[in-house]
Parts: C-alpha cells; structure tokens; sequence
C-alpha cells in the first residue's frame, strides 16, 4: 500500500524540541507516550503516562484517540462543562447524568492523572497511522539546519507556495507558523503536525496524505462546468462544497460527470533532493517549531 | 363531517384494540412466519434473517412510500443511539427508548398507549453508549434486559412491572443490551461488559419469575473443555459478552448465539491460546444449556472483532445438496457458512478487505498474520470491524446474503508486551490500547469531507454459495443500518448519513429513499395493520414510520 508505507508517527507534535536527524524514528516512537506541556500544570511526566493509560483504555472507545470521537466534544481542545483541572477530574468520577459520559470508579489522583493527559495533548494531532520502521531514506543522517534553509530557499523553491515567518506565498500551509491552524479532522494532518518522520513523507510522497484545508476538491458538471474548492460534506447522493470564490455550493451527484479530490499541488521531492539535502530541510523545518 | 371522521377513528382503533386481546404463545413465535403482520422477535423470526413475506410493497410502487408518522425519544445523550428493533403484536408497536424506557405505541398512528421509565442505577457501566436493542414477549410479558444488569419483565397492556430481576453486577461491568430471545417457556439473555474483564454466560430465566433455569458461561473453567486455551486465571476475567440476540432451529432444537471478544481486547499477552469461547459460535439445547459445538471465527483475538453478529440460519443448496447452514458476516471482515447440524467449517471468504488473515485449515482455523506491536500494526477491518452488530439480512428468494459493510477501514493496534501492561480494576477497562482509528468509531460527526481512501461504506450482497460478492451499493460513509429483504425483492437499509432507502435486491439498484435528518443505527422492519404495510426504522433521535401513499 503506497499510502501507508510512509506513514511513520503515531502521534506528532507541534511542540516537540529540536532532535538530532539522526535516530529521529526512536524519538518518534518514545515521544508517542510523552507529550509536551509538563508543568504547564504543575503535573509530572509519570501523572501524564498514568492518565494516558487511563485514558487509552477507559475514555478512547467513545472519545478517539484524537479526543474528538463524541460529536461537537474535543477533549484536547476545550471541555466545556468544567474549567478548573479539579472540576474535570470530579466529572470524570461522576459522569454526566443525562448523557453517555458514564461515572468512572476512578480515585481522584486516577482522574487527576487522566486531566494531565487531557491537558498535555492540547494542539497535538494524533495521525490514525502507525509507525513503519525502515522506511526512512534519512536515517542515521544528522541534518544541519542552516543549510537546510538555503536548500529549502534555493534549490527547493519551496517559498514558491510556502511562507515562513511573514516570507513566501501562502498557496500552502505556512511553515512558520507553531501549532496554529487547527486540527485537520480525522484522517487529516492537520496543522499541528510536525516530527522527521512525517515531514519526510510529506516531501517525499506529499499526496498521502493532505490536511483537510489543502485538500482540492473538484466536481464536473454535465453542463460542462469545474468547480473546484474545499469538500464540506458528502453522502451517497449530494455534494456540498465551499468554492474557491468562498461561496457555499450544494450539487447533486446525478447531475455530475465526476466528483474526487485532486492531487496535491505539491510536487514530490524524491530525487530531486539527495538525502543529505532532506535532513537539512527536515532540521530546518523542526528549527522553526522549536520555543522560543 | 368532523363527527364521521372521529367515528371512522374510533373503529379503527377498535379494530386494533380488538385484535390485541391474543397472547402472544411459544407456538405464534414458532410459527412467526404465518403472521407476517407482526415482528414478534429481535430479527422478526426464529431463522435471523430479517426477511418479511409482506408484498404489498414492491419495486413497482415503493417510490410512492410516504411517511406515516414519527416518534421522537425525550432524550438522548451524545454517544447515545437508537439501536431498538420494534416489536409489532397485532397493531402495537413496543419499542425501547435508550437506553431502558420501553414505550407502547399504535402502529397506525404512533401515539403512545403506555410508557415506562426505568432509572438505571448510577454504578452501570458501559462502553459504547447506553443503547439497547429491543424487548421480547411471551404471554402477555415484555422482557427487558438494562444497562445497570437487570432484566424486567412489565405487563404489556399495562406497562406494569411484573417482575424485577437483578442479574449480575452493574459496577462490575456486567450490563444488558441485548434483546432477550423467548424458546419455548425460558427467557434467553447474556450480559455485555467484554471490555471490564467480565466472565460472559448466556442465562436462561423463567417467564413467570425471573429465576434461573440454567446458566452456560462463555469461558470454560478449569477442568471443563475449552479450559486449556487460558492460562493461569484469566479465565476470571476472559470476557466472552453476549450482546447481540442469537437464533434457533426448533427442528434441531438448536439455538445459536455469538459470543463477544475475550479481555483484554487489545493484549492477549497475559491470556496467551485460543480462548474459548470468545469470538465463537455456540450451538446450545435451549432446554437444558448444554453446548452442542463450537466454531470459533478468531482464536486468541488481539483486535476486539468479538463473534457476536447475528448467526442467520437457512437451509441453501451446495454442490447440489440441500444443506442446513449458519451464515455469519463477522466483524472481522470475513463471510462464513458453517453446517449448523454439526458445526462443519464449509466456507470463509472476507467481503472487504481484510489483512488479518491469509487463509483457513480444512477445520477452519484462520491463519493469522498480525499482531498488535509496540510500534503499531496496521489491519484491516478497523476496530469497529467490517460490519458489527447491525443486523445482516437473507432473501431466500434472491438467494443472496446482504451485509452492511465498513469498506476498506483499518486501524492501528498497539501494545505493550506483557501481561502486566494491562492492570485490572474492578468497573474499570480492562482492554490494552485503544486502537487508532481514522473514522468516529461510535457516532457519525455532522460532516464527512474524509477521503475515500480513509475507509467508505456500502451494502454488500454475497452468495453464500461461493462468499462471492454479487453488487454492492457505495455509501462515502460507514453504516450502522440493519437490513430487511421482503419477497417482493426490496431491501430496506440506511447509514449515516440519515437516508433510509429502498434498493433492489436482486441487483441493487436504487428504487426509493428519504433523509431522516439523523444516523440509522437500527435494523429495519416491517409489518401491517388492517391490511396496510409499514415499514419502520430509527434514526437519529427518532423512530420514522413509512408506508404506500
């Protein structure tokens, strides 16, 4: 399957600090269990690992491993019912009389823990994909940042389309920007994603996946008229779509010659870039995702 | 005017009333078949296969179906969903409203005779909404099984309660989903909770009382047969759920039940052989309990695929030979024929794609190929699996099996090796990690802008003859719909989107259909009063009510 071989994180973040090209694939699959924001509230790393097991096997069924499986909820971006991390965790003990949110025989340290979790997983994009060990063309590489921004400035023409830091075009996803844009959906990248591995893939075999902002969509009319822009909703018999103009546009599917995504724009970068040259952009890009 | 439209009301309603007086004996559930106007079981009849004999509807005149009415439930939470099927006894429609208020309503009107609410206790557990899926009758008893782990018997004139039997532990895990399945003079049922380290059995209780008859435990212990695929005790906490209502032959005196995924779901480490008999069907004699055989669909299941879909029984040609066969789409993705006279594996042949597996033994064992890993292992079906507990249908007519089917999903299971890396809590999960998924595994979102490649969803129709598939009808999203065939060649089906519609089955072809505004997480039925055919189905918030204009 082309589209999964290059599928690498399980879990990316927007946050995680400046690695070593080389050996990034074991930094990857460790940082999976060790989001970032200890101490943002006061938890530590072992709170955090204890409510993500919680979580994973208590609140995953009904929530997703994204947080966002219950319509209109998404846990790692706001919880609306409660504010204060000790709100949160009596909620969890209680549920939600009413609704599904069952009450859960938790300790209070035990749902503290999972608030943690909640709590560090804030902007992170979980990617529905595993892992694929070996698929990497740049390990054991140690990439230089600054020659990756020569490379992604030059040779790359990368700011063709993408802005970094107010420079380029924004015809795709700005690079400079930290985890802003929002989550992609499901299936999507999201504008959170950043980590070597799927960085690579994205330059590698940029089509195997687009957040869902990029992603063109483009339906055919029998009269002869393209529509293209950004797909809202589908089902077995209507189209419903936001053109490129930014008008909302609903379309019959009997009415259509054709209907499907585009590819992506963005064109691969498999050899046109030694490896050398993808590990230097690849630390270019973490560079920018670093705190400052 | 006015006076004669009430008068015509009034003996309408009597004509309802008046037929309502017949108790619903062992004997009219035997012989379901020759009333075709009521839906006396969960699948409508003994066999499981959801198909109806009424033909007042038919291909050439379904496009004139038109809505009749519409019940709306008071409340529903977010996770929540509308997974009854109604029961339809001689013009009344009982139904239960989730997760555990059953409603009698006129089947002509849907006005409500009578309602019962049922508080569950605060200590049930469950772990995928508070649903249930239907009642059963005997005599003039409704039974009912709750989230909190009773079963209820009420009065169905009255809505009284009859009798209130506490079963099992709710803060344990143990609760009641299913719709109960009436053999005879016992009332069948068996806990869910396969992801709170329960130990499954299917019950048999006494229609009079509540007590129980027999009790057949889903995992063997130690001594009995079965009881060497566990080690040490995880027997005790082994899983082996029955949520999904099972099916019977009288003529053999068999019923059929499928048994759910064995715990923990995603880490068979400490739970290492096949785990009998999770992820099983059991052929059981429903007079004293006693297990006749056993196929099991996925020994040692590390991806939660349970075996609990409904076991359709009919009796089909094979190479010339008419033979009696248990037909099961199972979650796993695969299609199977079983001979239900002995358990004989006669064919297997997945319906989408499927990597779990690349092959079966003359004696059915799959030949499995992936595991859950630390790093992630990527399977087809998904976890929520390549159909589910929506209920499959078969048309002895058309000769096909019809599936609702997730297309082409897949997740990523991971786990930490070792038994130690899943702890045990009471009224906690007990279940490993939670597989990734790239679609809402539970309850549709308000849009579906996802890729094709992410997984679609379509009803499938395949001939159990070969497993081969004969036309399926594509859907961009996954279904959570049942099926219904009638023998005017009409299949009835929906998804998530919230269209209910009408395909030919023979074929598949498109022929009718009506956007119900919520997702169809229900099977399908149909029935007639006074003459007139309706077919139901809920969705969303509501039950929708559909019959010739």
């Amino acid at each position: 399957m082309r589209i999964h071989r290059f599928w690498r994180a399980c879990v990316a973040r927007p946050a995680l600090h400046s690695i070593g090209v080389a050996g990034f694939a074991a930094a990857v699959f460790l940082s999976a269990g060790t989001p970032r924001a200890q101490g943002q509230h006061g938890y530590s790393q072992d709170q955090i690992d204890q409510g993500r097991q919680l979580y994973e096997s208590n609140c995953g069924r009904c929530h997703n491993d994204d947080g966002a499986g219950v319509t209109g909820i998404e846990l790692f971006k706001q919880i609306k019912r409660a504010s204060s991390d000790d709100d949160v965790a009596k909620l969890i003990q209680t549920g939600i009389p009413g609704t599904s949110m069952p009450s859960h025989n938790f300790s209070t340290p035990q749902a503290l823990s999972v608030v943690a979790y909640l709590r560090s997983m804030v902007g992170v994009t979980v990617s529905p994909r595993p892992a694929a060990a070996g698929a990497s063309t740049i390990a054991g590489l140690t990439g230089d940042a600054a020659h990756g921004m020569a490379v992604f400035e030059t040779k790359g023409g990368c700011l063709t389309c993408h802005a970094i830091n107010g420079a380029g075009r924004t015809t795709g996803p700005d690079l400079g920007a930290p985890a802003a844009g929002g989550r992609g959906g499901r299936g999507g990248r999201g504008g959170a994603q950043v980590n070597a591995a799927t960085l690579e893939r994205a330059i590698l075999d940029p089509d195997a996946d687009v957040a869902v902002q990029y992603r063109v969509f483009q339906v055919v009319t029998k009269s002869g008229q393209t529509v293209r822009g950004t797909l809202l909703n589908q089902d077995p018999f209507t189209i419903q779509m936001r053109d490129q103009a930014g008008d909302l546009r609903a379309f019959q599917k009997s009415d259509l010659t054709s209907f499907a995504f585009q590819p992506s724009a963005m064109p691969s970068y498999r050899g046109r870039l030694t490896s050398q040259e993808l590990a230097d952009v690849i630390a270019y890009l973490l560079s920018l995702r670093t705190p400052r | 005017m006015k006076r004669a439209v009430i008068l015509a009301a009034v003996l309408t309603a009597a004509a309802s009333l008046g037929a309502q007086n017949r108790t619903v004996t062992s004997d009219r559930i035997l012989k379901a078949a020759a009333e075709p106007q009521n839906w006396l079981t969960y699948s409508g009849n003994y066999n499981g296969q959801r198909y109806s004999t009424l033909d007042q509807i038919a291909p050439g005149n379904v496009k004139n179906l038109d809505l009749q009415w519409v019940f709306q439930v008071r409340q529903l939470g977010a996770a929540d969903k509308f997974e009854a099927s109604p029961i339809v006894v001689d013009g009344v429609m009982y139904t239960v409203e989730p997760p555990n208020n059953v409603i009698a309503l006129d089947a002509v009107s849907g006005r409500v005779f009578w309602r019962y609410d049922y508080a569950n206790a605060q200590a049930a557990r469950v772990c995928c909404g508070r649903v249930n899926r239907g009642l059963a009758i005997l005599g003039d008893r409704l039974f009912m099984g709750t989230i909190d782990g009773h079963v209820i018997a009420l009065n169905a004139k009255t809505g009284a309660v009859e009798w209130n039997k506490a079963i099992d532990r709710p803060e344990a895990g143990y609760s009641i989903t299913v719709a109960p399945l009436v053999v005879k003079d016992k009332i069948i049922v068996g806990p869910a909770g396969g992801e709170y380290g329960i130990r499954g059995y299917l019950l048999a209780l006494d229609p009079q009382d509540g007590h129980e008859i027999w009790r057949l435990y889903t995992i063997p212990e130690p001594g009995q047969p079965g009881s060497e695929t566990w080690a040490g005790p995880s027997w005790q906490k082994g899983g082996g759920p029955i949520w999904v209502t099972g099916t019977y032959d009288p003529e053999l005196n068999s019923m059929y039940w499928g048994v759910g995924n064995p715990g923990p779901d995603w880490n068979g480490d400490g739970r290492p052989g096949d785990n009998l008999y999770t992820d099983s069907v059991l052929a059981i004699d429903p007079d004293t309990g006693k297990m006749k055989w056993h196929y099991q669909y996925t020994p040692h299941d590390e991806f939660d695929f349970d075996a609990t879909q409904v076991p359709v029984l009919a009796d089909i040609q094979l190479n010339g030979q008419p033979r009696k066969v248990l037909m099961q789409a199972n979650r796993n993705g695969v299609f199977y024929v079983i001979d239900r006279t002995n358990g004989q594996f006669i064919l297997a042949k997945p319906f989408t794609k499927v990597t779990w597996v690349n092959g079966w033994d003359a004696k059915g064992r799959p030949n499995r190929i992936q595991s859950p890993t630390p790093e992630g292992t990527l399977v087809y079906p998904n976890n929520q699996g390549a159909t589910n507990w929506y209920s499959p249908s078969f048309s002895p007519r058309t000769g096909l099996f019809y599936i609702p089917t997730w297309v082409d999903t897949f997740s990523t299971y991971r786990k930490t090796p070792g038994a130690e890396s899943v702890r045990f809590n009471e009224g906690q999960m007990y279940t490993g990690t939670f597989p990734t998924m790239a679609l809402p595994p539970m309850v549709a979102g308000a849009t579906n802008n996802r890729r094709p490649q992410d997984g679609t969803g379509a009803i499938t129709a395949v001939d159990p003859k070969t497993g081969d598939k004969k036309w399926a009808f594509a859907l961009p999203d996954v279904t959570d719909s049942g099926i219904l065939t009638t023998s005017t060649d009409l299949l009835f089906a929906g998804g998530r989107e919230g269209y209910f519609f009408a395909l030919d089955a023979r074929n598949g072809t498109l022929l009718w259909k009506s956007m119900t505004g919520g997702q169809v997480a229900s099977g399908p039925m149909t029935y007639a009063v006074n003459g007139k055919q309706y077919v139901a189905v809920s969705a969303g918030n509501a039950t929708f009510v559909y019959a010739l204009r």
